[in-house]
């Protein structure tokens, strides 16, 4: 149930990130990229990390829930989210799930809408030089390779929803529009679950975010250097 | 899914048919040896076997104990989540379970009711598929899924807070109150409870902990009973089982492969069945403290004598074999009954076929608590499509008199409705709440 249904939309072709998150852009010049995925440190304690898979690396056959075949509707449509969800809560969230490219070519999501958000960003997380790991801007988007899989995970590439409308309560479901660099939306409706993690913190700290500013834990405890 | 069972030594053992005789000794008023008092618990016919049977024949292939399980692994075997009934009702019951009875919060409302279902029926369906719910950072402990199930079903609480109180069955109300009970708030009725069985306690202990967690704002955790019984093995699907007296309980039940379903499955009789029910069934949980210690003190001839049954292989003390009906009218060379007026095997037999149900119950043995060696009991368990009309009678009987109440004290009692099965695409309770 949770593969994320979609439509597929066309918009007037988009590369700019989003302007409020330019002021992060110094900080992920430090983003280590790979040819098609931005790897983020794994140092974090609880997470896992943004990592490029493939298609074949999905869950067993037959697993009854979500992520097995596409669907008919699934397949006339580049890009799916599957064991997608938003983590309950107010003010700001994040969303988290596996993207799949089932097209040929290289999909860059570059941006995003909600009906429920006021602003949705592309973040990943990123060792600072303290030690800790902050939430930055995902610079150049979500590339996600042709036939394989980003996974956005907490502690690692997320979907940042600010300026929620209101609660996000567990068991509702939230409404994402992720735009592809040709334009191409994506809708995928994303349930949403109460969830203890993605406590990450911001770097630097943007006026205005509140809603998940309780500290990471920062592992390895830094020691200054000098 | 009857093959199996017919090729057990014990031959339709599953099966009940009432025993001549029956009445003669429910008829008359027991001498009681000992002056009991009364109780529940080891019915003296007790564990389910067979196998989940969905009426739509979806899911039964996955369902069946491995023919495999006495000499390899059972961990790699999953149960079919979705079909027309719920898993963990007539599956043969794995030896590590968990009972969780939660509330819903204040303020509850339907949408609160939807919600709950719509996060547990994602979160069940991915648990018994060996994966990981969508928030577990820890999917490689549901990686081996060693048979689990999760069985939802909800208390009397549900309905007011979905204001389907007139929609409830008759049956969702507390149980009567019976002489023997000692009932401990701690045990009490709840909102829903979640049954969470499997061949492994990791799967049990890993399923319970992301079920509960992912309840999250929609109800929250009011009891736990843990409870465990005998592996099973390719010449034990759980029938009997031995609770922690030693005794054999459970040579006898409605049979879990079709025939006995208007006695397990609601609409599976009756033509009008409570909204949305059609596909569920009772449960019945009742607590039962087993005091060990004045145990100890009784010899095996009293024990035998206080169920009705030889205490080795559970044949009546009439028989040679579980399986023997018992011979009530017996005596011996004294003209005392073989089988005691009191025996909980007596007073628990059926005053009339419909009284049967499927019991699953499950031992405990939790730590003591104060200067208590033990803390030790018998996590009763029934399932049947009435409770008022099927268990009540014979928990009426045994509260009057049965030998066990000596050693036996029902310290929690709780009923629930078990939601149908949800089949693909479905919402657990989905047709009740809609």
């Amino acid at each position: 149930m949770s593969r994320s249904t979609l439509t597929t939309l066309t918009t007037p072709s988009t590369r700019s990130t989003l302007p409020a998150l330019r002021g992060l852009s110094a900080v992920a010049t430090r983003a280590r990229l790979t040819a098609t995925v931005a790897v983020v440190g794994c140092a974090f304690a609880l997470s896992g990390c943004g990592t490029s898979t493939s298609a074949a690396d999905s869950p067993p056959p037959g697993s009854g829930a979500s992520t097995t075949a596409p669907t008919a509707a699934a397949q006339q449509a580049e890009l799916t989210l599957d064991s997608g969800w938003v983590k309950a809560g107010s003010g700001m969230t994040a969303a988290f799930g596996t993207i799949t490219n089932h097209s040929t070519a290289p999909v860059t999501i570059v941006k995003g809408s909600s009906d429920q958000a006021g602003m949705v960003a592309l973040h990943t997380m990123e060792k600072q030089t303290d030690g800790t790991m902050k939430m930055t801007d995902k610079k150049g988007g979500f590339v996600i390779p042709a036939g394989g899989q980003l996974s956005l995970d907490p502690g690692g590439d997320h979907i940042m929803l600010m300026d929620l409308s209101g609660n996000l309560a567990n068991g509702q479901q939230v409404a994402l529009d992720m735009v592809a660099a040709d334009g191409t939306t994506f809708a995928w409706a994303v349930p949403v679950r109460s969830f203890a993690g993605a406590q990450e913190t911001y770097a630097p700290a943007m006026p205005g975010m509140t809603g998940m500013t309780s500290p990471a834990p920062s592992t390895p405890t830094p020691t200054p250097t000098q | 899914m009857g093959t199996h069972l017919s090729s057990r030594p014990e031959g339709d053992g599953q099966r009940v048919t009432p025993w001549a005789g029956a009445d003669d000794g429910l008829g008359r008023r027991a001498v009681l040896r000992g002056g009991l008092v009364a109780a529940v618990g080891i019915a003296a016919t007790g564990a389910v076997a067979g196998c989940q049977a969905d009426s739509d024949g979806s899911s039964t292939a996955a369902t069946s104990r491995p023919a495999a399980a006495a000499t390899g692994p059972t961990e790699a075997t999953t149960i079919a989540f979705r079909g027309a009934r719920q898993a963990g009702v007539v599956t043969d019951p794995q030896p590590f379970a968990a009972f969780v009875g939660l509330d819903l919060p204040k303020g509850a409302n339907r949408d609160t009711c939807q919600r709950l279902m719509s996060v547990w029926t994602d979160d069940i369906e991915r648990l018994m598929a060996a994966r990981g719910p969508l928030t577990d950072l820890e999917p490689e402990l549901a990686q081996v899924p060693s048979r689990l199930t999760v069985t939802v079903a909800v208390g009397p609480g549900f309905y007011a807070a979905a204001e389907l109180m007139a929609q409830a069955p008759a049956w969702l109300v507390p149980l009567p109150r019976f002489s023997i009970d000692r009932l401990d708030p701690a045990w009490r009725q709840t909102d829903v409870v979640l049954q969470v069985r499997a061949d492994s306690p990791v799967a049990v202990a890993h399923a319970t902990r992301r079920l509960v967690v992912g309840a999250d704002t929609l109800a929250s955790q009011v009891w736990v009973q843990r409870g465990f019984r005998e592996p099973l093995t390719a010449t034990n699907t759980g029938l009997p089982f031995r609770n922690q007296f030693g005794q054999i309980d459970g040579t006898v039940q409605p049979a879990t492969d079709g025939p006995d379903d208007p006695l397990l499955w609601i609409g599976a009789g009756d033509t009008t069945p409570p909204k949305g029910l059609a596909g569920g069934s009772s449960m019945v949980i009742r607590r039962i403290a087993m005091n060990m210690d004045t145990w100890d003190r009784a010899d095996r001839i009293a024990r035998e004598n206080a169920v009705g049954r030889r205490l080795d292989h559970g044949a009546p003390l009439t028989g040679t074999k579980a399986t023997d009906p018992p011979n009530l009218q017996a005596t011996d060379a004294l003209g005392f009954p073989v089988i005691d007026e009191a025996s909980h095997l007596r007073r628990a037999m059926p005053a009339d076929p419909h009284e049967r149900i499927l019991r699953a119950p499950y031992s405990y043995d939790d730590p003591p608590v104060g200067a208590a060696r033990t803390n030790t009991g018998l996590v009763f368990v029934a399932f049947q499509a009435d409770p008022v009309r099927q268990f009540v009678p014979i928990q009426r009987r045994l509260a009057e008199a049965d030998l066990m109440n000596i050693w036996t004290t029902p310290i929690g009692s709780s009923v629930y409705a078990v939601l149908p099965g949800a089949r693909a695409g479905e919402t657990l309770g989905q047709a009740l709440l809609s």
